[in-house]
């Protein structure tokens, strides 16, 4: 290895210097990892107090939780903290069913498959483990959801998100499926007019853009194939050809999505399993950290406006 | 950590399988309560349905009406019972649509509104419950059919005194 001659040296490195200089070399990467481990416990503890969002009196338990792991020393290594915090939430996730979406139960998962990495001799492996198959049975489930569901095949689950969701209103009904403003008012009109009370049942004309039809035609066909992409690579082996394809699908779906709806919950819980996944590759780790902080600051510039 | 390095330990062979398999677990049995009792599929319990059905807990909505002096009356609905209203849209059943009317029919004084929708006042001075007999409570969703947003009755349940 290059990285082992000396430009001081006579150009032949004695065994003994090889030795030292990989040791060294050794320990500095397992350092490295040892911080890589900090930061993905982090983050994932932050995940769950973000969560807490959706019932507030989970911050009783998400908030010591998160304290305690991100404070560097041997209590956030210890699996039964992990366990304990996935326990304490358990109640939430029942009797709160109604104000707890997806992503935090993920998230519960995740915190047992981080206890049980944390308790294995290989924590990277045994964490890495547990993030594919998670990542690939969420979208593998997605998709078999969106392909049974007649009203997603016809893009009218995407047309009724456009009306609905005003972020999918601005970006997908006007900027991209020509919308005029005035239009996309009458029907936020027609839709709050159908829901006021008294409101008489009948059915209220919906206007579309001259390019509506096919920017949803678009969206369900790069959502059925970019969801399936993802499932199939991540629960293929690791020897599988789809397994190259992993990292790209993921982060592809993912900035597709978060910056327009980020959905901190999951975005950041997609992008820390991502890192788990490549510890040993600085460039994907780095591309999941840098996509984990820019859909954070894109949620923080739509929470300030 | 010193603490997992020095560890030799290898976790049974199950576990390996326990994250995912809670995962299955916890979707089939909201999937179950999906397909069974038209619970909302957009959240409320890890199906992983998000975007796919155009009928959830955001496209569904409650109406309420009373009836007074022998017509029904479109109501608004109290901010008291929102919460009754979210259950109601995240789990429809007429245990649910008739508990709401209940609580509507017991708020203390409701009051016509120029646009003749009644609203509750809290305050029993400015009743006329009295003479409201029934209330009645409707959950509906919305739906996409040729160009039209139409609306279909999901659930409906009546109280009366």
């Amino acid at each position: 290895m290059s990285s082992t001659s000396d430009p001081g040296s006579t150009g032949l490195a004695s065994p003994a210097r090889v030795v030292a200089v990989r040791s060294s070399m050794n320990a500095s990467a397992a350092a490295g990892a040892m911080d890589r481990r900090g930061l993905v416990l982090a983050i994932s503890a932050w995940v769950m107090l973000f969560n807490a969002g959706h019932l507030p009196v989970m911050v009783l338990v998400a908030a010591p939780f998160c304290v305690a792991v991100v404070i560097p020393g041997p209590l956030r290594y210890q699996p039964v903290l992990w366990w304990a915090a996935a326990a304490a939430w358990v109640p939430a996730l029942f009797l709160g069913w109604i104000h707890m979406e997806d992503h935090v139960w993920v998230g519960v998962y995740w915190m047992v498959a981080l206890g049980l990495a944390l308790a294995d001799d290989d924590f990277w492996a045994t964490a890495a483990h547990h993030a594919r198959l998670l990542v690939g049975l969420v979208f593998a489930i997605a998709v078999v959801w969106k392909v049974t569901t007649p009203t997603f095949l016809t893009g009218h689950t995407f047309e009724m998100v456009m009306l609905t969701d005003h972020r999918f209103t601005t970006v997908f009904g006007e900027w991209l499926g020509g919308l005029s403003p005035a239009d996309a008012r009458h029907n936020a009109e027609a839709w709050d007019a159908l829901r006021s009370p008294g409101s008489a049942d009948v059915a209220v004309e919906l206007l579309r853009g001259p390019r509506t039809a096919w920017v949803l035609a678009a969206m369900v066909v790069w959502t059925l194939a970019i969801e399936t992409a993802i499932a199939s690579s991540f629960l293929a082996r690791d020897s599988s050809r789809l397994a190259r394809w992993r990292h790209w699908s993921l982060l592809a779906f993912a900035w597709s999505v978060y910056p327009v709806v980020p959905v901190v919950g999951f975005a950041v819980l997609f992008m820390v399993m991502g890192m788990t996944m490549t510890v040993h590759r600085p460039r994907w780790f780095g591309a999941y950290a840098i996509s984990a902080v820019a859909f954070v600051l894109a949620w923080g510039l739509q929470a300030l406006t | 950590m010193a603490a997992t390095s020095t560890r030799s330990q290898r976790l049974p062979s199950w576990t390996h399988w326990l994250p995912a398999g809670l995962l299955v677990m916890g979707a089939l049995g909201q999937g179950l309560r999906v397909q069974l009792v038209d619970a909302n599929s957009w959240g409320g319990g890890a199906t992983f349905a998000m975007f796919a059905d155009i009928d959830h807990s955001a496209t569904r909505y409650v109406q309420l009406e009373l009836l007074v002096d022998q017509s029904w009356v479109p109501a608004a609905l109290p901010e008291e019972l929102s919460g009754a209203a979210t259950r109601l849209r995240h789990l429809p059943s007429q245990a649910n649509a008739a508990g709401l009317a209940a609580d509507a029919l017991t708020r203390p004084g409701w009051a016509a509104g120029a646009d003749g929708v009644w609203h509750d006042t809290g305050d029993p001075g400015s009743t006329t419950t009295g003479s409201a007999t029934a209330a009645r409570a409707e959950l509906w969703t919305a739906g996409l059919r040729d160009g039209h947003i139409v609306a279909e009755l999901v659930v409906t349940a009546e109280m009366w005194r």
